[in-house]
């Protein structure tokens, strides 16, 4: 099944494309190669260390300063710890220095968000905390240098959202976040001259969405968020996300004489009418795959695979949904890409005996 | 002298690259992708998830259905039920053939349907039998199918429940041995696993030669091994041995890294033996600190300061290794 890919001097002798073309894809892939940074599980282990070692910071910051921080000033240090973290990002060219410029700026973030809940003390707390995130991961966005933090600090703005809708017990604004992170998710992944300063934001709408889904799930059952349970329906989240996965098959994949195929044609059909029917979770997980599988990218496809299995289980303890129901919706669907796949065989098959006739 | 780098093997993430620095214009990149992703290719991963997804959605569904109406059921209803679902899986094997990753998939599920009529069994009849006898009992029964399925995933789910019910005896068996002492023995399973893996990909075993595979054991290696050594060190005064198990840890580590790094290069193992080597050293270190100081304060930033210098040091290296690893390759 797998064919080895051609080289890029094969694949551009198939382009229509000049000599100046092989020049600049050959000096891209120079300059490319020279500024290759560490993997993304390497990335990610840094940012785990970044992550420990700011909880470390904050135990020193509240040994340290203990008195000064429950009277306020854990804003002002935060802040003297966000813009050193800046500094430091734009200044350090050594790992040690981003690293730690990551560990400043993810405890300065923490500091803020206490600092200001310990000033308001408010009823309306979560508000002003929603919108101090936002605060944060803008500044982030236009003053750090460095995709790890940016990536991290806009994914807490879905997360505080969503802790927004927990606080007000209200299911129904999840989703707008769902419609929302997938009009980010299709729409930057789309986007074929994306500038780079916006992967981070890319990943992470990438990121946030699967986990917006298993905190809906979280919040239909009784043992999680008891307190913010809900029988909030889920459909809306599963017509925006199949319409996601339409959108991107439409325009992201790229055989686009896929099309003219009937079993294409076919696949597409089904996977608009499980919007109608399944649960959003199986949508995200078919659109996390499809477009792992589109832009190349195996980690998009592991995650679609893991959250599938992650959210499976989730599903089965939202206890206000009957497994009765539970069971038709899930077995329902699975049953339908079964038999999806069984016609898209007899329909190769018709096809390719027509054509030998 | 560098080789050309129009001669490495063109992929789609470097494709839509080009696009975005401008190099390609929107119609050649979709030209581009066309020829590295055929229709063919999409038919064939079309076809190989809808069944995957479709098989375990459906087979979720089904668990879902036994759960909402296993109280109303009779004992002969529900054992009944489940040997039908076995025998009838076995069957579609046997009827789909072996060749064919439906049979496979089908043989698959038939050897989780055997847990679940030992499980039901053993609840109905309460035969006073330990949980790990359930899973030697299961891993015995289906070995039979794992031998002849050729199929890596079942292989793996396979070991899975060798080490469920071999953690299981280590726990409930004769012998009082410590809990401790599980980290290790979980990893140096996966261990022995992934060597056999490794010596039988070669000797007419192609089935396993997946990759997915590799990273799969050693993962659990690494992990298993990294958490017994750890708790090692935190806790050396109570745990029996607790030098050997570090020392025996930290060697079949190192190991890895040598065999990954020099022999079958892979630089995803390479990774995941140095960064759990690192992690190591760095709980080793920050433990030695909180021996030698009682200033909260100070240790506090010190042991910030020893993480955040560990990480970035391990990801210079392995940056560094991972380029090697590439011009290794190449040459």
């Amino acid at each position: 099944m797998k064919t080895s890919a051609p080289t890029w001097r094969e694949l551009l002798h198939q382009l229509p494309v000049d000599e100046s073309i092989h020049q600049a894809v050959r000096t891209h892939l120079l300059h490319d190669e020279e500024k290759k940074g560490p993997p993304w599980f390497l990335a990610l282990f840094a940012g785990v260390g970044a992550w420990i070692a700011a909880l470390f910071v904050l135990v020193f910051c509240a040994f340290f300063m203990g008195e000064f921080l429950r009277s306020g000033g854990c804003v002002a240090v935060g802040v003297i710890l966000f813009i050193l973290a800046s500094l430091l990002s734009r200044k350090a060219k050594n790992v040690f220095g981003q690293q730690f410029a990551l560990a400043c700026l993810l405890s300065g973030n923490a500091l803020i968000l206490a600092g200001t809940a310990i000033v308001l003390d408010s009823e309306r707390m979560i508000d002003v905390l929603f919108v101090v995130q936002n605060i944060v991961a803008l500044a982030t966005f236009f003053s750090y240098r460095g995709g790890l933090g940016v990536f991290l600090t806009l994914l807490a703005v879905p997360q505080s959202a969503i802790a927004w809708c927990l606080e007000m017990q209200s299911a129904h604004p999840l989703h707008l976040i769902v419609a929302a992170l997938a009009v980010a998710v299709v729409g930057l992944g789309l986007w074929s001259k994306r500038p780079r300063a916006l992967d981070p934001a890319a990943y992470a709408a990438v990121v946030a969405l699967p986990i917006s889904l298993l905190t809906m799930e979280m919040l239909r059952g009784e043992g999680w968020f008891s307190f913010a349970k809900t029988t909030t329906p889920l459909w809306p989240s599963s017509i925006v996300l199949a319409v996601a996965v339409v959108v991107w098959i439409r325009h992201g994949i790229a055989a686009r004489s896929c099309w003219q195929e009937t079993w294409f044609r076919l696949v597409v059909v089904v996977l608009a009418v499980l919007g109608l029917f399944t649960s959003p979770g199986v949508l995200v997980a078919l659109l996390l795959l499809i477009m792992g599988r589109s832009l190349g990218e195996r980690v998009l496809m592991g995650l679609g695979y893991v959250f599938l299995l992650v959210f499976l289980s989730f599903h089965y303890y939202a206890l206000d949904v009957s497994l009765a129901h539970k069971s038709w919706v899930i077995g329902g669907s699975g049953f339908i890409l079964l038999i999806t796949r069984w016609a898209a065989d007899q329909l190769i098959h018709s096809e390719s005996k027509e054509v030998g006739a | 002298m560098l080789a050309d780098p129009l001669d490495q093997p063109a992929d789609i993430r470097t494709l839509h690259a080009l696009r975005r620095a401008g190099v390609l214009d929107d119609a050649t990149l979709h030209l581009a992708l066309g020829h590295l992703q055929t229709r063919g290719d999409w038919l064939a991963w079309a076809r190989l998830n809808l069944m995957v997804i479709g098989a375990l959605l459906m087979l979720s569904g089904v668990v879902f259905f036994f759960a909402y109406n296993w109280a109303d059921m009779g004992r002969f209803q529900k054992l009944g039920l489940i040997f039908v679902a076995l025998a009838g899986h076995a069957l579609g094997a046997w009827w789909l053939g072996l060749g064919k990753l439906s049979g496979q998939v089908m043989l698959a599920s038939a050897s989780v349907f055997t847990g679940v009529f030992l499980a039901v069994f053993g609840q109905i009849y309460q035969t006073g039998a330990d949980a790990y006898e359930l899973f030697v009992g299961w891993s015995a029964l289906i070995l039979p199918w794992v031998m002849i399925a050729r199929f890596a995933p079942l292989w793996m789910f396979w070991l899975l429940v060798v080490e469920v019910g071999a953690g299981l005896y280590w726990e409930q068996g004769p012998w009082d041995w410590p809990d401790e002492g599980l980290g290790l023995f979980f990893g140096l399973l996966n261990a022995a696993a992934l060597i056999l893996r490794e010596s039988l990909m070669f000797r007419g075993f192609g089935w396993l030669s997946g990759e997915w595979l590799r990273l799969l054991l050693f993962v659990k290696m690494a992990t298993a091994l990294s958490c017994g050594v750890i708790f090692s060190i935190l806790d050396r005064s109570t745990i029996p041995l607790a030098g050997a198990h570090i020392w025996i840890g930290l060697l079949v580590l190192a190991a890895g890294y040598y065999h990954y790094r020099y022999r079958q290069r892979d630089f995803a193992c390479v990774s995941l033996a140095a960064m759990s080597l690192t992690v190591v050293s760095i709980t080793w270190i920050c433990e030695r600190l909180s021996k030698i100081s009682s200033d909260d304060l100070g240790m506090a930033l010190v042991m910030a300061l020893v993480i955040v210098a560990g990480t970035a040091a391990l990801t210079m290296w392995l940056t560094r290794v991972h380029q090697q690893m590439i011009q290794e390759a190449r040459s």
